[in-house]
C-alpha cells in the first residue's frame, strides 16, 4: 500500500515538476523574445542547451543579434555574464586569469590571482574562431570539467555554467577553425539565419525607437539547477536509447547503420558524446511536449543541431558541396527505430 | 479507496495493453505472412525449371545409356511435365511460409508501436508497457527516486490513451506490390522450352528406335551403287558422292579399307580431274606453281606455307594418275615391290630428311612419298620438287644446297689486321654492313636511325674578345657662367633628403643666430 501511495505521490510530483519546468521555460523565453525577434528556434535551442547542461555554438553572419541574445538571456535568468571578444593576440591568461603583483598598504608586495572573464556563469565567447588554438584550448577544461587551472591553482566554476560561443562563417581569413575536440564539447550548434520579412518591422521599431526595451529576470541560478535535475530524471525507454545509438553509429563511416552518403563523404563521425547530447536534448524536448519519457521523435528532432558539428566531411564531400545537415537528414531517413514498423 | 482504484487501473492498463498486443500481433502476423508469401512466390518462380531440367538430363542419360529404369519418362505427357514442374515451387513456398510462421514472433514493443504510430502517441504505450514490466520484475531502485516517479508518471500518462487505442481501427492490409524481375519472368518460357525439349527428345528417340528395327540399305551399298553409276556419268553425280564420302560412317558399316575400294576411289578422282580438262588444267597448275614459288619468296611465312600447301595439292593431283597405275602394278606383283623398297628406302629417306617442308606434311602423304614406287621415277623429278619447295619457302629458310659457309657468329670486334672488305665478309653483317646479332644484342635496334636533336639552332655561346685600343685625346670645353633669370614656374614637389644630426643642428643654430641678431637690432632701434 505504501509503495502504491509513494507511486501516486511520485507521479504527481513528476507532473508538478514537469509543469513547473515548462512554465519557467516559457517565462524565460518570453523575456528573451522581448529583445530578440524572429529567432524562436535559436532561442529555444539556446535555452535547451542551458537546461540540458551543455554549451552552445552559434554560427551566423554579423548583425543577427547573437551577442544580444546571450546578453538578454543572462538578464532573463539573472546570472553573471561576461563577454570575451576573441582576437588572434589573445593569450590563455587573458581569459582564465593571472597572478598580479600588488602593493599592499604596508608597502609590501604580494602576488594576487586576478580571475579572468571565464570565471562567470554565462560566458559569451564572441568570434571564438579568431583566437589561436592555444587560447581556444584554454576553454576545454572550463567547458568539460567546469573548472580552470592556472599554475597550481584550480578554480571550480559556479553552476549553472554555460559557454555560448559565436563564430562568423563568412570571414574565414585570419581565423583558426575550432578543432574537433573543442567542437565536441558543445552540446549543439545553432545556425542563426536571417529574420523573416514580417519580423523586420518590429526589429526596427524596437531598436530605433525612443522606447527602450528592458529584460526582467524570470528565473535565477537555483531554479536553473533544479530544472537541470528534472531534465536528468526523465527516463529513456530502451527503444529510444537504441535509436540514439543507431543514429550516432549511422554517422560513422563503415558502421552497420551508415548509409552510402556517410561512407562516401564523411571522414569522421560522431563520438559517444554525441549520443549523450542526443538523449539530454531529447529529454528537454520530451518535458516541453508534456511527456514523461523520451520518444524516438524527440531524438529525431534533436539530431540536426546536436550532430551537425560532430561530423567531418572529407575532401570528396567538400568538393561535391555536401553539407553536414544533408548527411544527418540522410542518416535519420535511413536508420530505422528498433521496433521496425515502416 | 484511491489506492485501490489506482491498483485496478493499473491492472486494467496491463490487461488493455495485453489486448492491444494480441490485436496487433494478429494484424502484423497476417501482414508479415502475406508479405513473406508474396516474396517467396517471387523467388519460387525461379524454381520452375528445376524439375524439367532434371527430366531433360534423365532423358539424355536414358538415350545414351539405354537404362531401362528411366523408361517411365516415355509415358509422361506435356501436362504431366507441367504439373511436376509446379511441384517444386509449391513445396518451396509451403515450406518457407511454415518456417517463417514458426520462427517469426512479434514482440510486445513492436505490437504496441503499431498503435503508437497509428494514433501519434509518441511511443507512450510502448514506453508504459516497458516501465510496467520493469516495475514488476525489478525492485524499486531507491537511489534514483526522481527517475522512478517519472516512470510512474509515464505509465499514468499512457492510461488516457489506451481507450482510444482499443477502439482504433487498423488500416486494411495493402495488397503486395508485385516486384517482378526479368529473370523471374524468363524462367516461365525457359521451363516451357525445357519441357518441350524433353518431349521432343522422347519422341525422336522412340522414332529412331522404331526405324532401327526395320531393315534398310547401308550407306556403303548405296555408295557402291552410286560409284557404279558414276563410272557411267561421272560429271553429274560426283559432288554428291564426295559429300557422302565425307560423312562419318556408322559402326556397323565398314570403312573403305581394301585396296580395291581405294583404287576405285582414286580412279573416280582421276576421272574427275580428267573431266575438268586435262589440256588446260595441267598447264595452269604448272604455271601457277611456278608463279607461286617466285612470288612466295617475298611473302611472309604464313602465306608461303599456304602457297606450299596449294602447290603440294596440285602436284599430288598431277601425280595421282601415275600413282594409280603404279599401284595397280604393285598389286599385281607385290613381291617385286618389296624388293625395290628394301633397296631404295634408305637413300630416299636421307634426301627427304634434309627438307623440313616435307616433314611437315601429313603422315599419309609422307607414307606416299616414302613409297618406293615413287622413287622409281628417278632423282631428277625429286630434285625438281625439292627445288620448287625450297623456292617457295626461301623467305624463311636458308638454302643449304648452296653449301655456303655459315655466317660468323663471333660477337667480338674483328682484329685490326684484316682488311675492311675481308672483315665485312667475315662478319655477320654481309654486304649491307648492318650488324646482325643474336641474344641480348638482338634487342638493339638494327635499323640505322639518324639522330635528331630537337631545338632551334643558334649562334652558341657569346664569345667575348678583348681588344686593345689606344686612348684618344679630347679637348675640354669650359662653360662660362652667366646671369640667369628667376624661374617662371615652380619646381613642383621636391623630396627633402634627411640631413644628418650635425647638419640639422648647424642649420638650426644658423637660423637662431639670424633671428637673434634681428631681434637685437630691433631692440637697439627702439
Amino acid at each position: 500500500m505504501n509503495v502504491m501511495k509513494d507511486e501516486t505521490m511520485g507521479a504527481d510530483a513528476a507532473r508538478e515538476a514537469s509543469a513547473q519546468f515548462r512554465t519557467t521555460y516559457n517565462n524565460i523565453k518570453e523575456q528573451v523574445c522581448r529583445m530578440m525577434v524572429g529567432q524562436d528556434d535559436v532561442i529555444e535551442g539556446v535555452l535547451t542547451a542551458l537546461l540540458a547542461g551543455g554549451h552552445v555554438l552559434l554560427e551566423g553572419v554579423p548583425g543577427l543579434g547573437k551577442t544580444m541574445l546571450v546578453r538578454s538571456l543572462s538578464e532573463a535568468i539573472d546570472l553573471p555574464f561576461s563577454r570575451i571578444q576573441f582576437t588572434p593576440d589573445m593569450m590563455p591568461a587573458d581569459i582564465q586569469g593571472t597572478s598580479l603583483l600588488i602593493e599592499s598598504e604596508d608597502g609590501s608586495h604580494e602576488l594576487r590571482f586576478q580571475e579572468g572573464p571565464l570565471v562567470s556563469n554565462l560566458v559569451l565567447a564572441d568570434e571564438i574562431n579568431r583566437a589561436t588554438p592555444k587560447t581556444q584550448s584554454a576553454l576545454l577544461e572550463a567547458m568539460q570539467e567546469r573548472q580552470i587551472t592556472v599554475g597550481k591553482r584550480t578554480i571550480k566554476l559556479a553552476e549553472p555554467y554555460c559557454v555560448m560561443a559565436t563564430q562568423n562563417p563568412v570571414e574565414q581569413e585570419g581565423t583558426y577553425p575550432l578543432p574537433e575536440a573543442q567542437l565536441d564539447r558543445f552540446l549543439m550548434k545553432l545556425i542563426v539565419g536571417y529574420p523573416k520579412e514580417s519580423d523586420y518591422s518590429s526589429i526596427l521599431r524596437r531598436t530605433t525607437g525612443a522606447e527602450e526595451v528592458t529584460v526582467s529576470a524570470a528565473s535565477n541560478a537555483e531554479e536553473i539547477i533544479k530544472m537541470r535535475q528534472v531534465v536528468r530524471a526523465v527516463p529513456v525507454p530502451e527503444q529510444a536509447e537504441a535509436y540514439a545509438v543507431r543514429l550516432v553509429m549511422g554517422t560513422q563511416p563503415a558502421s552497420d547503420y551508415a548509409p552510402s552518403l556517410v561512407n562516401e563523404h564523411i571522414a569522421l563521425g560522431s563520438s559517444p558524446r554525441g549520443a549523450q547530447a542526443l538523449l539530454l536534448t531529447a529529454k528537454v524536448k520530451a518535458l516541453l511536449s508534456d511527456r514523461f519519457a523520451v520518444s524516438v521523435d524527440d531524438i529525431k528532432a534533436a539530431a540536426l543541431p546536436v550532430l551537425r558539428h560532430r561530423l567531418v566531411i572529407n575532401f570528396q564531400g567538400q568538393s561535391e558541396g555536401i553539407t553536414a545537415d544533408q548527411v544527418i537528414n540522410d542518416v535519420v531517413a535511413s536508420v530505422k527505430a528498433p521496433h521496425g514498423i515502416d | 479507496m484511491n489506492n485501490s482504484t489506482k491498483k485496478i487501473n493499473r491492472q486494467d492498463l496491463i490487461e488493455s495493453l495485453d489486448r492491444l498486443v494480441e490485436r496487433a500481433n494478429q494484424y502484423l502476423q497476417s501482414w508479415l505472412l502475406k508479405n513473406h508469401f508474396h516474396q517467396v512466390c517471387n523467388q519460387a518462380i525461379l524454381l520452375f525449371f528445376v524439375l524439367p531440367l532434371v527430366f531433360l538430363f534423365l532423358q539424355l542419360v536414358r538415350i545414351v545409356t539405354g537404362f531401362s529404369g528411366l523408361s517411365f519418362l516415355q509415358s509422361l505427357g506435356f501436362w504431366q511435365y507441367l504439373g511436376l514442374s509446379l511441384l517444386v515451387p509449391i513445396l518451396f513456398v509451403v515450406f518457407k511460409v511454415i518456417w517463417f510462421y514458426l520462427n517469426h514472433k512479434i514482440n510486445r514493443r513492436t505490437a504496441l508501436s503499431l498503435f503508437d504510430e497509428k494514433l501519434g502517441l509518441k511511443d507512450r504505450l510502448a514506453t508504459a508497457d516497458e516501465f510496467l514490466v520493469e516495475q514488476d520484475s525489478v525492485k524499486q531502485d531507491t537511489s534514483n527516486k526522481m527517475e522512478s516517479i517519472f516512470k510512474q508518471a509515464a505509465i499514468d500518462d499512457a492510461q488516457a490513451f489506451v481507450k482510444p487505442a482499443l477502439s482504433a481501427q487498423l488500416d486494411p492490409i495493402k495488397a503486395y506490390k508485385w516486384q517482378g524481375n526479368l529473370l523471374h519472368y524468363l524462367s516461365v518460357p525457359v521451363t516451357l522450352i525445357l519441357i518441350l525439349l524433353a518431349l521432343w527428345m522422347n519422341h525422336w528417340q522412340s522414332t529412331a528406335w522404331s526405324n532401327a528395327e526395320t531393315p534398310a540399305f547401308t550407306e556403303v551399298e548405296v555408295e557402291k551403287i552410286s560409284v557404279a553409276e558414276n563410272k557411267k556419268t561421272p560429271e553429274t553425280t560426283k559432288p554428291v558422292q564426295l559429300a557422302q564420302l565425307d560423312k562419318p560412317l556408322p559402326e556397323d558399316v565398314k570403312p573403305l579399307q581394301t585396296k580395291t575400294d581405294k583404287a576405285e576411289l582414286d580412279q573416280l578422282l582421276a576421272d574427275k580431274k580428267d573431266s575438268s580438262g586435262k589440256s588446260q588444267a595441267g598447264r595452269q597448275a604448272d604455271a601457277k606453281s611456278s608463279s607461286n614459288s617466285s612470288n612466295s619468296s617475298g611473302t611472309p611465312s604464313d602465306q608461303s606455307s599456304s602457297a606450299n600447301k596449294k602447290n603440294k595439292q596440285k602436284q599430288q593431283t598431277e601425280q595421282k594418275p601415275k600413282k594409280q597405275s603404279q599401284q595397280q602394278q604393285a598389286e599385281r606383283n607385290p613381291k617385286q615391290n618389296e624388293s625395290q623398297k628394301a633397296s631404295s628406302t634408305s637413300g630416299a629417306a636421307q634426301s627427304k630428311s634434309s627438307s623440313r617442308s616435307q616433314s611437315e606434311l601429313p603422315t599419309e602423304n609422307r607414307e606416299d612419298k616414302a613409297d618406293p614406287n615413287e622413287e622409281d621415277e628417278g632423282e631428277n623429278e625429286e630434285v625438281e620438287d625439292e627445288d620448287e619447295q625450297q623456292k617457295s619457302s626461301s623467305a624463311n629458310k636458308p638454302n643449304f644446297r648452296l653449301k655456303k659457309p655459315p655466317a660468323n657468329r663471333q660477337m667480338s670486334m674483328p682484329g685490326g689486321t684484316l682488311d675492311l672488305k675481308l672483315r665485312r665478309k667475315a662478319s655477320r653483317g654481309g654486304k649491307s654492313g648492318l650488324k646482325k646479332s643474336r641474344g641480348v644484342a638482338s634487342m638493339i635496334l638494327g635499323i640505322p636511325v639518324p639522330d635528331r636533336i630537337k631545338g632551334i639552332p643558334n649562334n652558341g655561346r657569346t664569345k667575348m674578345v678583348q681588344e686593345k685600343a689606344t686612348p684618344k685625346q679630347e679637348d675640354a670645353t669650359l662653360s662660362e657662367a652667366e646671369v640667369r633669370a628667376a624661374r617662371d614656374n615652380s619646381f613642383g614637389h621636391l623630396q627633402h633628403p634627411e640631413l644628418s644630426p650635425w647638419m640639422q643642428d648647424l642649420i638650426k643654430n644658423y637660423f637662431l643666430t639670424i633671428r637673434q641678431q634681428s631681434t637685437e637690432t630691433e631692440e637697439g632701434q627702439l
